[in-house]
């Protein structure tokens, strides 16, 4: 009989790399891209096209078509066609109503307060719009790479709060895809460059996206990226260059009526279209052919468009001030400045950056690729096909997080461009005497009132023991995940007693509109998620068994007595029995008691991790 | 709660309790534990161990930034020897304090016109030396390690810390021009 071959543990073979993609998920286009051959290539679709327009239009009959062409977009049917919808995510109505005349949509107010496009499909919010582009995306790379994927990294802008994250990955669990990490743009298109430079020192990276721009300083050591700063706005981008350009149309051409949505579109589109022009010739003529038969010639001259322009361009340069001093560093200190997002094609932009930086900027790389192949490097990584890979990323949280303190004042827990992951707890006390319950308010900004920032979220710690004043220890916890993700707990302590949570998101969708959601989309809805339950606690049970049987086998010996052992091995026979089970909650027990039993064994594992990682590195100074 | 993972932040990084802290050689000891324990390294991990590594890797970062930061690790080293300087039971030399409200009149002086640029310049230098030299003293009476001298250590910090904040105006100031 033939032997059956099998692998070492932990070696990946060749034929067995863990598929794994990186998505821009971008305001104007989104790409994937994946390695195939050895190499990070951006799949394109049946036609060969590399980009994907963030372009998703609702039908009848819960028809959805994503990444209509410009054409489409232009003379379509702007209610049912949504673009730039990452220009909502993580929005609440009331930010919207602010810039009403920005959306050519109707809008209806979900019961949370998120704002829905009313679309001949069914209201609609961002998330979803952007979970259909997420689909497509998914789509196109696993047919490509012949099979479902294991899991993705999609970026993010740099500048994103805490809602926009959360809601990308919302939008991303809707569409069925496993996210190993939310990787910052900037970020991403750093990896892609300096990997392939192989380039030593501090570099800027300066993003104008559709609709986002960041402005990253990062320090390439040794195969760690290193982000010392980063500063930006998410609401700032190629589109407001259009939106100026189409302003300038409608006066020019006498026809302006706001609240013409088809007639805003199509002078939208020739807008964007003079804009890309003009990065080439000197001047542009408009000739066009308004949907109500009126039509309008006129010429647009690059020294016009700077002039128009300029005002935008010119807001990016206060977060390059800005970030350079969060970094502590000076422009002399900048080896090279990376020009990423297709708004840096724009000459004025080029211009006034060179200026401000006191250096020619890189423009070799192509802006609209770099971010989705740094993002699919990322997921190469993170996947396990690269077990040597010296690689690390260390990035930042934007924005400062803080908590309302009395008199509407923000109390800071954790400043920005703080490294991350990161956890930092503060104690509180009571205002009161008697007092039993305490008002938790998550914000997050810089400015010192609470109505200057952002709210992310609001609880209420309740079941304090009544004393008076000033007498009771409530610790706070903030804890930021590798994504740039925050949690907060919140406990008393004199009375060591646990007190109920209940985190009400302000913006963002809870956790029951994500399940109907995702009922909602999947055909076999009940038996669908169930599935799905099933196969994640599988999963999740063969990692831990996995895990533990490898930390048995390798320090058991070591690290735990006769008792500690036969602790941890009864709970791993549980977990062995009840993986075949079909009942999900079943394994979820059986998960949960090995991982309280063997709790103590990983702590102990990673103690000796960070020992020897200190003592190989003092016997290398030694031998230097 | 978490378990913490060493004695303190300086055994964390096998450095020995001390102000003088050779920074290059601190980066270097955080980027190795960086490379073992980062959350990346366990993205297809148990999520036990994706949490453990989640835990470990706030603390190797908050005890990196705490040791790279001079305020920062000055105010640790006095909180490991049981000194909080924000508590006012430290006396403030008055000499230190009437030149601080001198530079400070000074410093608004200059925002009100003449030669900024310059001026800000040389105060800017004149106080890189003060603090230099309040860094040497801090960590000559914090290595001596008497009652008193930790005392006047305490007092040294908010020295540094008056100076740190007028450093940071005057960096902010620069930006404006």
């Amino acid at each position: 009989m033939a032997l059956l071959q099998i692998s070492e543990p932990g070696v990946v073979i060749s034929d067995q790399r863990r598929r794994a993609a990186g998505i821009d998920l971008g305001t104007t286009n989104s790409l994937v891209a994946t390695m195939l051959d050895g190499h990070v290539q951006t799949i394109p679709d049946d036609q060969g096209r590399h980009l994907l327009p963030s372009v998703v239009r609702y039908g009848k009959e819960c028809a959805i078509s994503v990444g209509c062409d410009r054409k489409e977009v232009e003379f379509g049917d702007p209610l049912n066609t949504v673009i730039s919808v990452k220009r909502l995510m993580g929005r609440g109505f009331a930010d919207i109503e602010n810039s009403r005349n920005q959306y050519p949509y109707e809008f209806a107010k979900s019961p949370s307060g998120m704002p829905l496009i009313k679309t001949i499909g069914g209201d609609r919010s961002a998330v979803e719009v952007s979970a259909e582009i997420l689909k497509k995306l998914k789509q196109r790379v696993e047919k490509t790479l012949g099979g479902a994927l294991e899991g993705v990294v999609i970026t993010v802008p740099a500048y994103f709060d805490d809602s926009q994250r959360q809601a990308t990955k919302d939008a991303a669990h809707l569409a069925g895809l496993n996210v190993f990490r939310l990787l910052n743009e900037p970020t991403a298109a750093a990896l892609a460059y300096g990997l392939d430079k192989s380039a030593e020192g501090i570099h800027a990276i300066y993003d104008l996206g559709g609709g986002t721009f960041d402005i990253s300083i990062l320090r390439f050591s040794k195969g760690v990226f290193e982000v010392l700063a980063t500063a930006g706005d998410t609401a700032l981008g190629g589109d407001d260059m259009d939106r100026i350009i189409a302003d300038w149309v409608l006066a020019e051409s006498g026809l302006g009526n706001e609240s013409d949505h088809v007639l805003n579109r199509c002078v939208q589109c020739n807008a964007t279209k003079a804009k890309e022009a003009l990065t080439e010739s000197d001047t542009y003529t408009f000739d066009i052919t308004f949907p109500d038969g009126n039509s309008w010639h006129g010429v647009l001259t690059r020294e016009k468009l700077n002039t128009l322009i300029d005002p935008v361009v010119r807001r990016t340069l206060t977060p390059c001030q800005r970030v350079l001093r969060d970094a502590g560093l000076t422009k002399r200190d900048i080896k090279d400045v990376v020009m990423v997002g297709g708004a840096t094609r724009v000459p004025r932009v080029q211009e006034l950056v060179n200026e401000f930086f006191e250096r020619p900027s890189l423009t070799n790389i192509d802006p609209d690729k770099v971010v989705a192949v740094g993002a699919a490097i990322q997921a190469d990584i993170l996947a396990g096909n690269k077990p040597d890979n010296e690689m690390l990323l260390l990035d930042v949280i934007p924005l400062s997080l803080g908590i309302e303190t009395m008199g509407g004042l923000v109390e800071k827990i954790i400043p920005r461009n703080t490294t991350i992951p990161i956890i930092k707890t503060q104690e509180f006390t009571t205002y009161k005497d008697g007092q039993t319950a305490m008002s938790i308010h998550v914000v997050q900004g810089e400015r010192e009132l609470v109505t200057d920032c952002r709210s992310l979220a609001r609880f209420e710690l309740r079941g304090i023991p009544a004393m008076t004043a000033g007498a009771a220890r409530v610790q706070v916890s903030y804890q930021v995940d590798a994504d740039g993700l925050l949690s907060v707990s919140a406990r008393e302590l004199t009375s060591g007693a646990e007190s109920s949570i209940e985190i009400k998101p302000s913006y963002g969708l809870t956790d029951s509109e994500i399940e109907r959601m995702l009922r909602e989309s999947l055909s076999h809805a009940e038996e669908d998620m169930e599935n799905r339950q099933l196969r994640e606690q599988q999963v999740e049970a063969a990692r831990l068994i996995e895990a533990v049987e490898a930390a048995l086998a390798a320090d058991g010996a070591i690290l735990l007595n006769d008792q500690e052992r036969s602790a941890i091995e009864s709970a791993l026979d549980g977990v062995r029995k009840s993986s075949n089970n079909k009942n999900y909650r079943d394994i979820k027990r059986a998960v949960d008691r090995l991982d309280k039993a063997s709790a103590e064994l990983a702590a102990r594992r990673m103690n000796a991790t960070i020992k020897s990682a200190l003592a190989g590195h003092k016997l290398e100074e030694f031998s230097n | 709660m978490q378990s913490t993972i060493s004695k303190d932040y300086f055994d964390l990084f096998g450095l020995p309790v001390s102000y003088n802290v050779e920074i290059d050689k601190l980066a270097q000891c955080y980027r190795e534990l960086q490379h073992s324990i980062h959350p990346d390294k366990f993205t297809t991990s148990s999520s036990q161990e994706r949490r453990l590594s989640l835990q470990v890797t706030a603390q190797v970062n908050e005890a990196f930034q705490t040791l790279k930061n001079p305020m920062s690790r000055a105010k640790y080293l006095l909180g490991l020897r049981g000194i909080n300087p924000d508590q006012r039971d430290i006396a403030m030399n008055p000499e230190f304090l009437s030149e601080q409200i001198e530079l400070r009149e000074r410093l608004s002086e200059i925002s009100s016109g003449g030669d900024m640029r310059n001026e800000l310049l040389k105060i800017n230098q004149e106080l890189q030396v003060r603090y230099h030299e309040s860094q040497k003293s801090f960590s000559a009476q914090f290595d001596s390690g008497t009652n008193e001298s930790l005392q006047t250590a305490g007092m040294i910090f908010l020295e540094m810390q008056f100076i740190d904040k007028l450093l940071q105006e005057i960096a902010a100031m620069e930006t404006e021009i």
